[in-house]
């Protein structure tokens, strides 16, 4: 493990300062208050009006001292251990060794001692996973593990944590269980019946006689993601998404209850993209999301951080690199998922997605996969600095070896 | 009248799941009785979020079958697609770079996790959910007992691109702009009007220091390929800029600094990106 000490981006291994500044200046120019759609799904004609949204609401609420990009702006922590994956299953004591030297490299002190940068008495804390692809490329336990020690330690008590994520199935499936981590909740936003989306059973597990669906108590209708676009009219539709029509609400889970997160996507690929840091939450975090991904796809994981229910809870973003995928994500395919052993640390989500998303095109074009690196697949990243959510600049980011 | 048609269209429904060779067990396992039946109405309750690459390049159904012995299990997917160019298509799209399976003779990519194989119309994906190494074997066993059910003949590409140079692990089929997506972004939505019928064929070139990306299609006639150059120049990405215009040719500069040029010939167009300096002139 390298140990202690900042290091420039040019000599950490893997990256190279001169081409993460092309791949931003390769979007230079473009943007920035009118963020382009992902176009290459889009069948409108060119030049046509982008779908508008509510993100002026969310850029109107005050900001506060938890804001992002937090108390560490451009700043990412990377921690490569060998040994961290041994016969296709961590090591929790090397993981959590990873953590902490993340966690020291990124706040220059002990996790101990920088607690109070992250964290409050009386704060109840969800710690977002991403279960997709269980057990091959999903949250590490041992990664939520580390963290869990590390709130305990600081006093924040079990039962004010939360492992959380949209699916409740989905949870369960990747590990996520009362027996495995007891006393602290796990919880999900909604549930959804595969069985019945498979049209093995009816629809009476998840939809309501009135015909509403299960889960609507799980959202909050008065904070939402308005969107001028609706997804098809069905209960295929309703049964993954909960809601139907233009506004998709935020978890209550987020608006009542969480005071403080903690995020920890995977290392992997969507499409000519990543599906990371700020992935995780733009879609892990409402409902009614199927409606979003052709017209508007990677700006929703901008404006939906810029929501102030995670704009001002977010403290620490962890991207778990220790399995990690570079082709066919966000689903797993065993075949391009590889052991990494790698952790990423940043309080800023905009930061850390910008650097993991030039390793990620850099392990692609180094495995022969062909990467088409149009901007128009980080203008978001550009599009957060303009809203002053992170730091994606690569002149003003710096990498430090934890 | 409506009986006739209900009747008819039941005994359609039969034939063409008939039609799809079901997995035999090998010896200690059991195989579900019925599959799991996925139409392009609800193929993306299956493949979240990658349904639309099969649509369109020509997907018809897939069955799912489940095997177990004891808590071990395997899960059999296959996707039957419109024709044995799709069925190619979805596995170059799924499997390549391959890396063939020792022991089968069919068409194959994977490892202890997945297999992929290649047969007549059908991708046929065999998925060891817990990467177990002792279920290689089973899977293999199971991979051979389907591809015996499967006539096939050899997959060609349905449009010939030159051989000299090529990265033949490069080559991918593309039949609209989601299979065109992870290759270069030429403009907005199906720009190569492909409409999920039309073929190219996209492959990795090199020879000596240059390299480039070159995607041909067959439009069946000259006239059609010049119309799809002009209406290829017409909607081109605002991110390449024109640098040069004839009739049959057109060369652009990309965000990154290097060059495109697309041309016609005959009744193909033919495009090459990711040159590094200026084509020659044609």
């Amino acid at each position: 493990m390298t140990r202690g000490g900042y290091q420039s981006i040019d000599v950490l291994p893997g990256l190279d300062r001169r081409e993460l500044i092309k791949l931003s200046a390769a979007g230079a120019g473009l943007l920035l208050g009118v963020p382009s759609v992902w176009a290459a799904q889009d069948e409108k004609a060119a030049g046509s009006a982008r779908v508008k949204t509510n993100i002026g609401d969310a850029l109107e609420a005050s900001r506060c001292r938890w804001s992002i990009p937090g108390p560490f702006p451009g700043r990412v922590a990377r921690v490569t251990d060998p040994r961290a994956m041994k016969a296709g299953r961590p090591d929790a004591a090397v993981v959590r060794e990873m953590f902490r030297a993340g966690l020291t490299g990124l706040a220059g002190r002990k996790p101990e001692a920088a607690f109070p940068l992250f964290f409050e008495k009386g704060d109840v804390v969800g710690i977002k996973v991403n279960p997709v692809g269980a057990g091959l490329i999903s949250t590490r336990l041992e990664v939520v593990d580390a963290v869990i020690e590390w709130l305990e330690r600081g006093g924040i008590p079990r039962k004010n944590i939360v492992i959380w994520d949209r699916f409740d199935y989905m949870l369960t499936d990747a590990g996520f269980t009362p027996g495995r981590f007891p006393g602290v909740g796990i919880e999900g936003l909604q549930t959804m019946d595969e069985a019945a989306a498979e049209g093995k059973r009816d629809n009476s597990r998840w939809l309501r006689p009135d015909g509403h669906h299960v889960s609507e108590a799980g959202f909050d209708r008065e904070t939402y993601y308005f969107a001028d676009v609706e997804g098809p009219p069905d209960k295929a539709y309703l049964n993954q998404q909960v809601f139907n029509g233009k506004y998709s609400y935020f978890g209550k889970l987020l608006t009542k209850r969480l005071t403080k997160i903690v995020n920890i996507p995977v290392f992997k690929n969507t499409g000519n993209g990543i599906s990371m840091a700020t992935k995780n939450l733009g879609y892990g975090a409402i409902c009614n999301t199927g409606r979003l991904h052709k017209p508007l796809f990677f700006d929703v994981c901008t404006e939906v951080l810029a929501f102030p229910c995670i704009r001002d809870r977010l403290v620490l973003n962890i991207t778990d690199g220790l399995r990690a995928q570079y082709e066919g994500g966000p689903m797993p395919v065993a075949k391009f998922a590889w052991e990494y052993n790698t952790l990423f640390l940043a309080t800023d989500p905009f930061a850390l997605d910008t650097i993991c998303h030039y390793l990620m095109v850099k392990e692609r074009k180094a495995r022969g996969v062909r990467v088409n690196e149009h901007p128009r697949y980080t203008e978001y990243l550009r599009y957060a600095a303009e809203l002053k959510l992170g730091t994606t600049d690569p002149k003003e980011i710096t990498v430090v070896a934890g | 009248m409506r009986g006739s048609l209900a009747a008819l269209a039941l005994l359609l429904t039969a034939a063409a799941s008939a039609a799809v060779p079901a997995p035999h067990a090998p010896a200690g396992w059991r195989a579900a009785a019925k599959p799991e039946v996925y139409t392009a109405n609800n193929l993306y309750g299956y493949i979240d979020g990658g349904a639309e690459l099969f649509l369109e390049l020509g997907f018809k159904d897939l069955h799912v079958y489940r095997l177990t012995h004891g808590t071990r299990e395997l899960g059999v997917e296959m996707y039957r697609m419109s024709d044995s160019e799709a069925a190619l298509a979805i596995y170059l799209a799924k499997c390549a770079p391959e890396t063939p399976v020792a022991g089968l003779s069919s068409r194959s990519s994977g490892d202890r996790f997945q297999l992929g194989i290649l047969r007549g119309r059908f991708f046929i994906m065999i998925n060891n959910f817990e990467g177990d190494e002792s279920l290689l074997a089973p899977m293999k066993q199971v991979a051979r007992d389907l591809a015996g059910q499967i006539h096939s003949a050899p997959h060609a590409l349905p449009v010939p691109v030159p051989e000299h140079g090529l990265l033949s692990s490069s080559v991918r089929l593309v039949r609209g702009p989601f299979g065109l997506q992870p290759v270069y972004t030429l403009g907005d939505g199906d720009v190569l009007g492909l409409d999920g019928k039309r073929w190219a064929v996209v492959a990795d070139y090199r020879d000596g220091k240059k390299s480039w990306t070159l995607i041909k299609v067959d439009y069946g006639d000259p006239a059609a390929a010049s119309a799809a150059l002009t209406y290829l120049a017409g909607h081109l990405d605002s991110q390449l800029k024109v640098i040069g215009r004839q009739p049959k040719r057109l060369v652009f500069r990309d965000y990154a600094g290097q060059f495109g040029e697309v041309s016609t010939a005959g009744s193909f167009l033919n495009i090459r990106v990711h040159l590094a300096g200026p084509p020659d002139k044609g």
